[in-house]
């Protein structure tokens, strides 16, 4: 029985290499080994990437006697990648997985369907481990010390750390679970959690540097700081170095932590996952509604669509956030202005317009607006209104977001920049014409690759390949430009420049919409 | 109401209607049965607008579906097997949007609270669409067609999910639209809800149309379920 449900487990885990979200059909064979030599090189890059990491730290640690503190370090930073990996995915495949009703009308024990579901976890805890911790280990191996206990320590831990991540991500999840729960704004505390999360990760990775080198001159400070506050993996470190007892005390302690979590859970799971959820059930109040045209009501409903969802708001208005944290960045940042305006006054607005334009291409509403349609779709085919209609709003929204946000953080960089108005205005332009294009842009590429039949919306954003085709498009068009600029220059001076960009663009935005009008219409229908 | 001329529609190689013509007149309820995958859903579909099709051509209300679709949609109403309706909407955001592209006016309110009453929704109708149950969703959906008072209502299996109470109101709304002179035209597999609600039937199997006419004369002295059996079988 135990086999049987690790067996769907472990398929549920790795249905995103078999299946296909477009359709849920089984990925024909070449589909499998496309996406199959995808993934290894994105394995591949990441290993490389936590490889040269661990280049920089393993020799001078290890000379300074700090052996222990580069595996403490490195074991840490994995078992935080896979409790990040792993947390978001807590609440939809333990406490509200959609096959709890059907696994429990069956006779399973609970405790059996419990750890099939924290062995799905596993899986993906141990792969984010190994990511971190197996580079880090080639890397000592190679340039420290090779031994057989070493290897052994390294598999040991591989099976060991995860265990850790798994507990540390039940317990949170459920936390995290339980806190939003009752909350009334669940949306705007996900959205600000994210968000938080967002700005957090950029800040860690932008000071990454700073750490690494702090770390390489200040070992045995960083070695009593994880001593006193990562006790586990101050006895993990030595274990790892070869301090067998310590090994056996860093063991015993994951081990016996998940055990904990698992034996707690397992008591209570059956309540945990079937109880009444405490929402308060909003009552309905009659109001006169006003009526709004067609076009306003569609763009309202748009408008839900994209804020009703906070992981969908975030990664389709990924460039309103930077949007919202440019001005503020640089006004705490005296440097980064200092830099901006260093190459004199061409390369100031020039670096202002790619800047501007690079950051609206990320916002991707209309790249995904119409897989977001999903089974639904028939709503707006079976109504009375022109697919023009259903394409206006659904550009009005990407638009209007964007150019709004691009225009705010367009004022405050130009006042910070100093940047002269007429300059200032040229640049405003190009923006606003970039972001207009990206807008059609996104439309076409998601009537091209749309993606109908997802299970779970977020999966039409950030599992499709309109929304990532769209912002690689909208990149392409501005390196495009700064290539032609870097040709011209001797021959345009930058206002020129600007100008002949805007017209290139308005260009570019009317043959979309040409082709949106001829066949982009055809194609919706047809959808 | 609705005249179906020679529709033929293909799915690559697979014919999924062929050579269908059906005419449903004003007053008229009319049933659609047939097998899983003979062509209901396609037949309907086709009619209101989502499907476009190879050959012959659709009325509704005389204008044609294929040469002036808006005007055709403005005069129907169309309600799937599933209703896959706005899961980020409230109920009553979604009647709201509804009415907006129909151009219902103040009248709004109150057909909201009548048919609220009448599939007993109301109480429900702040809550997310997305926190709704199958039956639930169903109602919301026929509500949203109601809204506009559309001449013809198309339906794919409207009384699957549906409560007893609300299956029953929905008859009486579906008698209520063919005497002001409206027409239904529904699909369904349950034959003793055709038998008794139906002036005719159509019968369809793989694609094509096996027998269509009153329901006295497609059944005769049989029940609609054994003819319906001797003639797909």
């Amino acid at each position: 029985m135990v086999k049987a449900l690790l067996k769907k487990q472990l398929l549920e885990t790795l249905s995103f290499f078999l299946i296909d979200a477009k359709n849920g059909k089984r990925r024909s064979k070449g589909a499998v080994i496309g996406f199959g030599v995808l993934m290894l090189y994105v394995v591949v890059v990441m290993i490389a990437m936590f490889y040269m990491m661990a280049e920089k730290l393993c020799l001078p640690l290890v000379n300074g006697g700090l052996a222990w503190v580069y595996f403490a370090f490195f074991a840490a930073m994995a078992t935080a990648f896979a409790v990040v990996g792993t947390i978001f995915a807590v609440r939809n495949k333990l406490y509200e997985a959609k096959d709890n009703d059907l696994l429990f009308s069956m006779p399973i024990k609970p405790w059996a369907v419990l750890f099939s579901r924290m062995f799905g976890l596993y899986v993906t805890a141990f792969f984010s481990v190994a990511l971190i911790y197996l580079p880090a280990v080639v890397c000592y191996c190679i340039q420290a010390v090779f031994s057989a206990l070493t290897v052994l320590f390294a598999l040991l831990s591989l099976v060991i750390l995860p265990l850790g991540a798994v507990a540390l991500s039940c317990v949170l999840g459920f936390l995290l679970a339980l806190l939003t729960r009752k909350l009334r704004a669940k949306n705007l505390f996900t959205l600000l959690f994210s968000l938080a999360f967002f700005v957090l990760y950029f800040w860690a990775y932008s000071k990454i540097n700073t750490y690494l080198s702090y770390l390489l001159t200040h070992g045995a400070a960083v070695g009593n700081t994880i001593k006193a506050w990562l006790f586990p993996f101050w006895l993990f470190g030595l274990g790892a170095s070869g301090k067998a007892l310590s090994f056996l005390g860093f063991a015993g302690i994951f081990i016996g932590v998940f055990a904990l979590v698992y034996f707690l859970l397992s008591v209570t799971y059956v309540w945990l996952v079937t109880q009444k959820r405490g929402e308060q059930k909003a009552t309905y109040k009659e109001n006169k509604a006003k009526q709004s045209s067609v076009l306003i009501a569609l763009l309202k409903k748009e408008t839900f669509r994209f804020c009703k969802n906070p992981l969908i708001l975030l990664n389709s208005m990924l460039g309103a956030v930077f949007f919202l944290l440019l001005p503020v960045l640089l006004c705490l940042n005296k440097e980064m202005v200092q830099l901006l305006t260093a190459g004199g006054k061409d390369l100031k607005v020039l670096l202002l317009a790619g800047l501007l334009a690079m950051v609206s291409t990320m916002n991707g509403v209309t790249a995904s607006s119409i897989s977001l349609e999903g089974e639904s779709v028939w709503i707006v085919r079976s109504s009375p209104v022109k697919t023009g209609t259903v394409f206006a709003a659904k550009l009005l929204l990407h638009i209007l977001v964007t150019a709004v946000l691009a225009t705010i953080c367009h004022i405050v960089l130009s006042v910070l920049l100093a940047l002269p108005v007429s300059y200032a205005l040229l640049v405003w332009l190009a923006v606003m014409a970039v972001i207009v294009l990206t807008a059609l842009s996104g439309l076409a590429i998601n009537l091209k690759f749309p993606n109908l039949h997802w299970t779970n919306e977020v999966a039409a954003v950030k599992q499709s390949l309109s929304p990532m085709v769209s912002i690689f498009a909208g990149w392409g068009v501005v390196l495009t430009l700064a290539l032609a600029y870097v040709l011209l220059r001797r021959y345009l001076p930058v206002w020129a420049f600007l100008c002949m960009a805007v017209v290139l663009l308005a260009v570019g935005s009317l043959l979309l919409c040409v082709w949106l009008k001829r066949r982009g219409e055809k194609l919706f229908e047809e959808l | 109401m609705l005249r179906i001329e020679h529709l033929s529609k293909s799915y690559g190689e697979k014919k999924a209607v062929d050579n269908l013509s059906l005419h449903i007149q004003e007053g008229e309820i009319y049933g659609f049965i047939g097998h899983n995958g003979a062509g209901k859903t396609t037949t309907l579909k086709a009619c209101v607008g989502i499907l476009g099709f190879e050959e012959g051509e659709i009325y509704v209300d005389g204008i044609s579906v294929r040469k002036d679709p808006i005007e055709a949609k403005k005069r129907l109403a169309y309600i799937p097997d599933n209703p896959d309706l706005y899961a980020f909407m409230t109920g009553i955001q979604y009647l709201n949007f509804i009415a907006d592209i129909y151009g219902v006016g103040k009248e709004r309110t109150e057909r909201i609270e009548k048919y609220g009453e009448i599939f007993s929704l109301t109480g429900d109708l702040a809550q997310p669409i997305g926190a709704y149950s199958h039956g639930m969703k169903q109602k919301l959906a026929l509500i949203s067609a109601l809204m506009h008072e559309p001449k013809l209502l198309v339906m794919d299996e409207p009384f699957v999910g549906l409560d007893p109470k609300a299956a029953h109101s929905l008859k009486e709304i579906m008698r209520d639209i063919c005497r002001r002179g409206g027409a239904i035209f529904f699909s369904t597999h349950v034959l003793d809800v055709a038998e008794r609600l139906c002036d005719k039937v159509a019968i369809i199997k793989g694609g094509k149309l096996i027998k269509a006419g009153g329901m006295s004369e497609v059944k005769g002295d049989e029940s609609l379920e054994s003819a319906f059996l001797d003639t797909v079988e």
